[in-house]
């Protein structure tokens, strides 16, 4: 049963196309509170999410999906993807670097990220200078350039990670060089250039409160903060805030359920990230697991995956939930998402079906 | 498989708990679900826990009225839940370890990790208290602590529940642990120290037939004892009488001497073999006082190590199995179990032709018992069931996977306590809403016993 | 063989008023595409007066059999290009100008014209993100160079192109000092590929404010802005070397956000797949060798002749290829490619280094060149794309076995028409060089640099039998009488 279901999402919309309305139905969705909704259908036309609804008022293709169809994941930041490093330290504040002249569509990392149900990757330059540069939003699979990148510069990298930008050659060697620096670039970048967000890359309260005098002199921008390192040095600074934070690798993460917790309670929600974390694709799912394990709130684990990232991007209009709308990355899982023992069994991105679990027999 | 509704009461064997983990209350919890054993799931569940001890299962509520002194009539409290009960998981590899202690740095180690155990007092170890508290949220009611990561002989490790203070106290039979190939590192070139143990245990029963020979030495050396103290006698009489003639000759020639008589010797007293507390342990494992418990990936290594098992009579069990899957047929009529980590990278399993679905699918099949292990300590228990659970997404069978994480660790560990809800069991279980406790996407929660 | 034409070279450089000469020839390729039968060609004083329909006569040189071609123009090239010219201190050297530093006596340019290439594009080094200016210059003629002589003569355009290099080059043996003292350059400058483009933007912001302070009138002067700002009036063509796909779209980025009047790219070993993408933005590309795995292109790529050719200079021969342990060198007569075994591919790298670097093995060439194949020019042309090729180091070894005419022939072979790949090495660079209307094509009026060809000059097989560079015979291999 569960093959020809497969088969099916696999051929017909593939087969059809993408211009035509297509219904998807499945046995369940994943609504953006992370709950499985059942009986619902999933229309989608020209690439986008038409309407999602018990019984849609939309004609077209009926398909029957077996299996849970969810958004895709969006990671909100990381490396992959790109050609060999992003890591340029030629000086201490590189404002005009951007990761898109570093993006590598051909990359084998794609493949692999398809396979783990992301569709939507955030590159951005490492965080290893004080403005380190501008992030690309990269679509995981499409024909061409030009479907794949969706922002080619999507908001500027400001770092005070302290260990990371700190240069015994080229400064700068502490916190306040680091801020004296940052502000200077800054000022060279013009704060008009920052369209209405900037992401800060913290490590500890001291960095969160630098960012926010930083920002505050710019009075009507907004900035987001992704928080680096144990979690446990931040106090309140993250109280009520959408946050970036890197996927849990696979070292002392449980020493802080406790703040993870109180942060949750605080109002805090989370948006993770690949880079810093352990590196495995399915970090991202495995993460959001944990997390859902650490608060005891699927829903917001799973919107750490989903609705957060695209949140931070600003782009929660077109990706991040199934509605109207937003772009037809789907995946089908054999269960809910956040399930360990559920598996990829398609992607559908921009409405295409683009991969296809191989059949059971293949599978070990 | 799907929950067969059980109203019998599941009465087993009763596991008396040789030391106290503080737990004092009786209560009974009602539940959606339990799952009991491997494929008995009931709907819904009644369980009586006392003193972190299960005492019934059921899906009826067994408990009875008692007439206090006073007249009073009670029965247990009943504490109920939403979600499916299940037993807690017993990881039977971890890093958790004793604040400041680190192994022994000899390549051949005695120590033995439950010598190290902090006392049963509250914030007698912080640092090990989070990392149990992290074990327990992620659903570990008792985990195997080595005795360190030095050397090939490791020392003695043990298997440790959690008590009512969040500490490790020490359970079952020791372990005696030993790393081979390139899980070792002890200055000898990495490939012979398989050689190394097998020569360690051939010289341990050596040395008990030394003890045999001490033991004719003995009596022999009884004997010529005997003996001598007779020659001794004779040659003072002789001596004397010598001595006394030739007193009288004192104005003879010197060649008209009589020989003098010569004393006899006294024999020897035999030494006694000597004692080494390493051999100790190896004795030990022979006579079947600990575990054995063998870290080895390659094929060449896991042969030598089932033939020692079969040599010695080893109750033995493998780490990292690397290649174990590739002699499953082996270690199924040797009786080996295997322990996998499910830490590390997945998909980039030790030999990435085979992926850890891939092993474990085969040493299963194969009849060989295995256990999923987390490797690690702190954040890793937490992975565990996320990680287990990916097998079963790329097409392991669930069933065999949950076994993996609760009753063949406790079996492979000799917890009798453990991986089932039986009379008798620990109460510490787990409590899930979803469709599996794989499931993230519903709320798990740990029960601590009272 | 060499002696002989290295005497004619001597006797031939003398300027003089030459004698006019009648070419007779059973054909001709024009250049341009066109091949005419049975033509005449008269020179005199360096240059081409008459092309006509015609057959030979008695004070005509003819060979029979043999194909005329105009001198083959490299359109890519590092010839000369070394020691001097390799300032490795800054990443921006645009000032840098190959002109005046390019050892125009280097051995390269002999073997080049050996295997009859008249001119050729003169590139800087790839080591650095702003490399300098290109040269455009013959390969031969002039005075005879020594410490005093003026090169002039031989450099057409001192201003040819300006080397923009993408990708892993620039970054090659860069790192980040990571928090350590250091006073090595090379770990300053860029070390990713997003910090190349980074580089490059920086410096054409810079020189695009430097030309608003010039309208200002005010006093300003920097010796490599000058050449950026003359770059962006277009004055001088930028050529960008892109190898992977998204090099080449970062390119044509950088193009549109730059404002860069008139780009050429070179190399891009993975542009195959954006031929649309260049048609529509304008852009001309100079193909560098095909960089590919060893076995698909050395191991169907020599010919019998070129095989001949690489083992003559040593002692071991193909017969004695043969000789050896799995002797299953066979020749197939469909495709006339030689199918060589392990031990005549390990030969050719010992006797030929230059042809493994030619075919992609040195490190950075294998890196950059994930997607490539040997047809990749054949599908550019076919996508529209204004296409040349070039040699690169491939002339830079006595062996000539991946030069010029080898990347023709290899074109063909993969799928490209032969009249567009004899374009590909004649007109088509000249014409990117600033030199269409004066070499590149048989055509009266434009250089007598010519190339008589023993047979079809894109057959494995044949071989220069006179090369003819501003008139005079350069390279005479005419079979003795």
């Amino acid at each position: 049963m569960l093959l020809t279901a497969t088969l099916l999402l696999g051929c017909a919309p593939a087969a059809m196309p993408a211009q035509q309305t297509t219904i998807l139905r499945p046995d369940a969705i994943v609504a953006e509170d992370g709950s499985l909704q059942e009986g619902m259908a999933v229309v989608i036309k020209d690439g986008k999410i038409v309407e999602v609804a018990a019984s849609p008022k939309a004609t077209g293709t009926e398909v029957q999906l077996s299996g849970v169809l969810a958004p895709g994941m969006v990671d909100s930041f990381t490396g992959r993807g790109a050609d060999r490093f992003l890591t340029e330290q030629s000086e201490a504040a590189t404002p005009d670097l951007l990761a898109v002249d570093g993006l590598d569509l051909d990359h084998p990392a794609w493949q692999a990220m398809l396979e783990r149900g992301v569709t939507t990757v955030h590159i951005t330059p490492d965080p290893t200078n004080v403005l380190s540069g501008w992030g690309t939003v990269v679509s995981v699979a499409g024909d061409s350039r030009k479907e794949r990148v969706l922002k080619q510069t999507s908001l500027p990298i400001a770092s005070l990670l302290q260990s990371s930008v700190s240069d015994n050659r080229i400064g700068p060697t502490s916190m306040a060089g680091a801020i004296e620096r940052l502000n200077q670039s800054i000022a060279k970048l013009g704060i008009e250039s920052l369209d209405n967000s900037a992401w800060f890359f913290v490590e500890n309260s001291e960095g969160v409160s630098a960012a926010k005098e930083i920002m505050s002199t710019a009075k009507t921008h907004q900035f987001r903060m992704v928080l680096w390192g144990d979690v446990a040095d931040y106090g309140g600074a993250a109280a009520g805030q959408l946050v970036g934070i890197p996927t849990f690798g696979n070292g002392a993460v449980a020493r802080n359920v406790e703040t993870w917790k109180r942060m949750a309670k605080a109002g805090t929600s989370f948006a993770f990230g690949s880079r810093g974390g352990s590196g495995e694709w399915s970090s991202l799912r495995i993460s959001a697991m944990t997390l859902s394990r650490f608060i005891g709130n699927p829903g917001a684990a799973w919107a750490a995956v989903s609705s957060n990232p695209a949140k931070m991007l600003g782009m929660d209009d077109q990706i991040g939930s199934l509605k109207a709308g937003q772009r037809a990355d789907l995946v089908l899982w054999s269960a809910h998402p956040l399930d360990a023992s559920a598996a990829v069994q398609s992607v559908l991105i921009g409405g295409n079906t683009v991969y296809r679990a191989p059949a059971p027999e293949d599978k070990q | 498989m799907l929950a067969a509704v059980c109203s019998l009461f599941i009465l087993f064997s009763s596991h008396v708990q040789a030391q106290d983990s503080g737990y004092s209350r009786t209560y009974v919890i009602q539940a959606d679900g339990a799952w009991v054993a491997p494929g008995v799931h009931i709907t819904p569940a009644f369980v009586k826990v006392s003193a972190g001890e299960i005492v019934w299962v059921s899906s009826t509520d067994q408990r009875q009225e008692r007439t206090s002194l006073l007249g009073k009539k009670s029965k247990d409290p009943l504490i109920k839940v939403k979600g499916t009960l299940a037993p807690g998981l017993v990881d039977a590899w971890t890093t958790m370890m004793p604040t400041g202690y680190s192994g022994d740095r000899n390549t051949r180690s005695t120590r033995a990790v439950s010598d190290s155990l902090p006392m049963q007092v509250a914030n007698e170890d912080e640092s090990l208290v989070s990392q149990v508290l992290a074990a327990r949220q992620a659903g570990v009611a008792a985990v195997f602590m080595s005795a360190g990561r030095n050397g090939w002989q490791r020392g003695v490790g043990t298997a440790a529940e959690f008590t009512k203070l969040d500490l490790p106290q020490a359970v079952g039979e020791g372990v005696l642990e030993f790393a081979v190939g390139a899980q070792a590192n002890g200055g000898l070139d990495r490939t012979y120290i398989i050689d190394e143990v097998e020569a360690v245990f051939s010289e341990a029963n050596g040395w008990r037939d030394s003890w045999d020979d001490f033991d004719e030495a003995k009596e022999k050396y009884a004997k010529d004892l005997e003996k001598y103290e007779e020659k001794l006698k004779e040659y003072i009489e002789e001596k004397k009488k010598f001595d006394e003639e030739a007193e009288k000759a004192g104005a003879q020639k010197e060649g008209d001497k009589k020989k003098e008589p010569k004393a006899p010797k006294r024999p020897k007293v035999p030494m006694e073999p000597q004692t080494s507390a390493a051999r100790d342990l190896i004795l030990g494992a022979i006579d079947g006082k600990y575990l054995v418990r063998v870290h080895a990936d390659s094929v060449g290594d896991i042969r030598r190590i089932i033939a020692l098992k079969k040599e010695y009579g080893l109750d033995l069990v493998i780490i990292g199995g690397g290649s174990a899957d590739l002699l499953a047929d082996d270690l199924r009529k040797a009786s080996i179990g295997v322990v996998l980590p499910l830490g590390g990278d997945l998909h980039a399993a030790p030999n990435a032709e085979r992926s850890l679905a891939k092993r474990f699918s085969t040493l299963v099949d194969g009849g060989v018992d295995v256990a999923l292990a987390s490797s690690g300590a702190e954040g890793l228990h937490m992975l565990m069931l996320t990680r287990a659970g990916e097998l079963v997404a790329a097409g392991c069978d669930k069933n065999k996977v949950w076994d993996s994480l609760t009753i063949v660790p406790a079996r492979l560990l000799g917890l009798d306590g453990y991986g089932s809800l039986h009379r008798g069991k620990s109460a510490t279980m787990v409590l899930f809403e979803g469709t599996s406790p794989f499931d993230a996407s519903a709320p798990m929660k740990a029960h601590k016993p009272k | 063989m060499i002696l002989v034409s290295a005497l004619t070279l001597l006797c031939a450089a003398a300027p003089a008023a030459q004698e006019p000469m009648t070419l007779a020839v059973d054909r001709l390729y024009v250049g341009d595409g066109e091949v005419m039968e049975n033509a005449v060609v008269i020179l005199a004083d360096g240059k081409i007066v008459s092309v006509a329909p015609g057959i030979a006569s008695d004070d005509a040189t003819h060979v029979a059999g043999a194909t005329l071609t105009p001198g083959l123009v490299d359109g890519f090239s590092f010839m000369g290009v070394g020691g001097a010219t390799l300032e490795e201190s800054r990443e921006v050297t645009a000032s840098l100008q190959l002109a005046h530093l390019a050892d125009l006596d280097s051995p390269s340019f002999q073997n080049a014209l050996d295997m009859g290439v008249t001119s050729a594009y003169l590139s800087p080094d790839s080591l650095n993100v702003i490399g300098g200016i290109g040269a455009f210059v013959k390969t031969s003629g002039g005075t005879p160079a020594n410490l005093f002589a003026d090169n002039a003569a031989r450099v057409l355009n001192p201003r040819a192109g300006l080397k923009v290099t993408l990708g892993g080059d620039p970054s090659r043996g860069n790192y980040t000092p990571g928090g350590q003292f250091t006073t090595s350059f090379n770990a300053r400058r860029p070390n990713t590929r997003m910090g190349t483009v980074w580089i490059v933007r920086r410096d054409f912001y810079r020189a695009h404010d430097y030309m608003k302070a010039l309208e200002q009138g005010l006093p300003v002067y920097d010796a490599d802005l000058e050449v950026l700002a003359s770059a962006l009036r277009g004055e001088i063509p930028i050529r960008v070397q892109a190898r992977r796909s998204h090099d080449v779209e970062t390119a044509l980025r950088l193009q549109k956000e730059l404002g860069w009047p008139n780009m050429i790219l070179e190399e891009a070993t993975e542009s195959h797949a954006l031929a649309k993408q260049l048609v529509e933005a304008k852009v001309p590309v100079v193909c560098g060798p095909a960089y590919d795995s060893l076995r698909r292109s050395v191991a169907t790529g020599p010919t019998s002749a070129e095989l001949h050719a690489l083992a003559s200079p040593a002692q071991v021969c193909c017969e004695e290829l043969h000789d050896h342990d799995g002797g299953d060198n066979h020749f197939t007569e469909e495709t006339g490619a030689f199918q060589l075994n392990q031990f005549s591919l390990d030969m050719l790298f010992v006797l030929a280094p230059r042809y493994s670097s030619a075919y992609g093995f040195a490190a950075g060439r294998r890196t950059e060149g994930r997607g490539s194949t040997p047809a990749m020019p054949a599908l550019l042309q076919a996508g529209g794309v204004n296409l040349s090729l070039g040699g690169a180091e491939s002339h830079d070894q006595a062996l000539t076995e991946s030069s010029l005419i080898h990347q023709a022939r290899s074109a063909v072979r993969w799928g490209m028409a032969p009249a567009d790949a004899i374009a590909s090495i004649t007109s088509r660079p000249a014409e990117l060089c600033g030199m269409g209307d004066q070499l590149g094509q048989i055509a009266v009026g434009y250089d007598a640099d010519l190339v008589l060809w023993s047979g079809d000059p894109l057959a494995a097989d044949s071989k220069p039998l006179l090369v003819i560079l501003d008139g005079a015979i350069v390279v005479d291999n005419r079979p003795q009488e």
